[in-house]
């Protein structure tokens, strides 16, 4: 365990990369919200929302792809395995995911507390992932972290793993299996189906239990790849 | 104790073969030099060592352990390299701070003073180094790292003469200090020629030379003189070259030159002199490209 934590400092060491620029991008695009927001005189009700915060999300997965690129080859140079790297790295991912949705849901609050900085944006109060309870909705801004970043890392091992054509081939792939389901689900006129089966998930289930399902699935996919990958 | 066994070790890319049935082994607290050509399979060979990359078909045991993901056996080498990539958001301090979480013997002090030997810049970024430094940051991390098995695969190539003396000189300090199995894979074969304990000599992915540096130079040596006596002297030996010169041949000959064969050489009137080590390995190089 003293070696993963070891290890995952390679991740945090340049803390600088790691963590401003997903927040630097976000705090612009809030910034730029509330101008616009600011400047409607008197904007639509209800149209008050945006989705600025997927800023966020989009520059902490790219952050979690570069580190693999980057990172892996130090770390196996440095006589580290790619078991102890992978680990580590998923560490870091799962506690920075943790953070990030505590600080999120103090903007949450603050959001809140004035009045959607005073001229009723809702940033962080987005629509449907606003739930009225403090922990769950830590999780809810939480679990879309582990979803996209392990999806970029299972991407990025891809690459470290087969080079950009087992990229593209994976994605090729993902087309054809993705896009033969939705024909076939056209041809069996299953779409109803599915959407009823949808609504009727509880809220719990689809902002937080099938994407963390999915980021579990994406991360041990990600492990048993890099395993016999080479820098 | 052995620190690396090999045994039939053999790696394929594809149909080129980098490394073909190579048995050796590397013992504790000794100077190793691994040379040859480009393209030998000396960066191979260590790959395989460290665990970076799997064999083809052979056995491969480090510390008695099997390399690949092995955390155990891995923490105790470092595996210095020319093409070692950082990660471009890290500083010159960064990586020293890593590695001296990541090697259990890390020496701190040493560490700093081998940064201001080499003048390195601690807040630089990595990616902003000159190759010089780039090498220098590679070397100064394996000195520090004191690891029981320290690999140094051509981290020097950067380093101006000065600095690679200033290497050699701390390596060998360190080493009397600190004794540790170490690996120079170097094209300057002379350079290092007086560090070397014992000389591992690939061709083309086999091992044509696995012997002590001091055994090696009373094995291979020139003979000069009249060209009948030369032949002569010749029959008992391997001849790896020859040159003429009107009468006077100079041959390489490789074999077991004990006192008695240095007299014969004296009474047939034929200079015999060691050659270096350099011309022993271009010479057993060549000869074996010849000999196909």
């Amino acid at each position: 365990m003293n070696r993963i934590l070891d290890v995952a400092r390679l991740h945090t060491v340049a803390w600088l990369n790691q963590l401003v620029w997903p927040w630097l991008i976000m705090g612009i695009s809030l910034a730029v919200n509330i101008l616009i927001f600011a400047s409607i005189d008197d904007a639509a009700p209800g149209k008050t929302s945006t989705g600025g915060l997927s800023s966020l999300y989009v520059v902490s997965a790219i952050v979690a792809a570069i580190s693999i690129s980057q990172v892996f080859p130090f770390a196996l140079g440095m006589g580290v395995t790619r078991r102890t790297f992978y680990l580590a790295t998923a560490l870091v991912n799962v506690v920075q995911a943790v953070a990030y949705g505590v600080l999120l849901y103090l903007l949450n609050l603050i959001e809140g507390g004035t009045n959607g900085f005073g001229i009723g944006l809702h940033f962080f109060r987005v629509p449907y992932i606003d739930v009225n309870n403090g922990l769950l909705q830590i999780l809810v801004y939480a679990v879309p972290f582990l979803f996209l970043n392990f999806l970029a890392i299972f991407a990025a091992v891809l690459i470290v793993r087969f080079g950009a054509n087992g990229l593209f081939a994976g994605g090729a792939a993902a087309i054809l299996v993705f896009g033969s389901l939705g024909a076939l689900i056209t041809w069996r006129v299953w779409w109803g189906d599915i959407w009823h089966w949808l609504s009727t998930q509880h809220q719990v289930s689809l902002l937080v239990g099938w994407p963390a399902l999915v980021a579990l699935l994406a991360a041990l996919g990600g492990m048993a790849m890099i395993r016999r990958a080479n820098a | 104790m052995t620190v690396v066994a090999a045994a039939g070790l053999t790696k394929r890319f594809g149909d080129v073969t980098a490394l073909d049935d190579v048995t050796f082994t590397l013992e504790e607290n000794a100077i190793y030099g691994l040379l040859g050509r480009n393209g030998a399979g000396k960066t191979t060979l260590m790959q395989l060592i460290t665990g970076q990359n799997s064999a083809t078909s052979g056995t491969l045991t480090l510390f008695g352990e099997h390399p690949y993901e092995n955390e155990r056996a891995l923490s105790h080498v470092a595996f210095i390299k020319e093409s070692q990539k950082y990660p471009t958001s890290y500083k010159v301090r960064h990586v020293l701070s890593i590695a001296g979480r990541l090697f259990p013997n890390w020496d701190e002090d040493f560490a700093q003073s081998l940064v201001d030997d080499f003048n390195l810049p601690r807040k630089r970024d990595v990616r902003k180094l000159s190759r010089g430094m780039t090498s220098a940051l590679g070397v100064t991390i394996g000195l520090a790292s004191r690891a029981p098995l320290t690999f140094f695969d051509e981290p020097y190539l950067g380093l101006d003469a000065v600095a690679r003396q200033l290497f050699y000189d701390r390596l060998l300090a360190d080493y009397a200090e600190n004794p540790r199995t170490v690996v120079l894979s170097t094209h300057l074969i002379d350079e290092v020629a007086d560090l070397i304990e014992h000389v591992l000599l690939l061709d083309r992915g086999r091992l044509v030379l696995d012997a002590r540096t001091e055994d090696l130079r009373g094995e291979v040596m020139d003979a000069t003189g009249p060209a009948d006596q030369v032949t002569e002297l010749a029959a008992g030996h391997e001849v790896l070259h020859e040159e003429r010169l009107g009468n006077v041949v100079r041959a390489t000959l490789r074999g077991t030159f004990d006192n008695a064969e240095r007299l014969r050489a004296k009474k047939l009137g034929i200079d015999l002199e060691p050659v270096s080590l350099q011309q022993a390995v271009v010479r057993l190089t060549m000869e074996r490209k010849t000999a196909r």
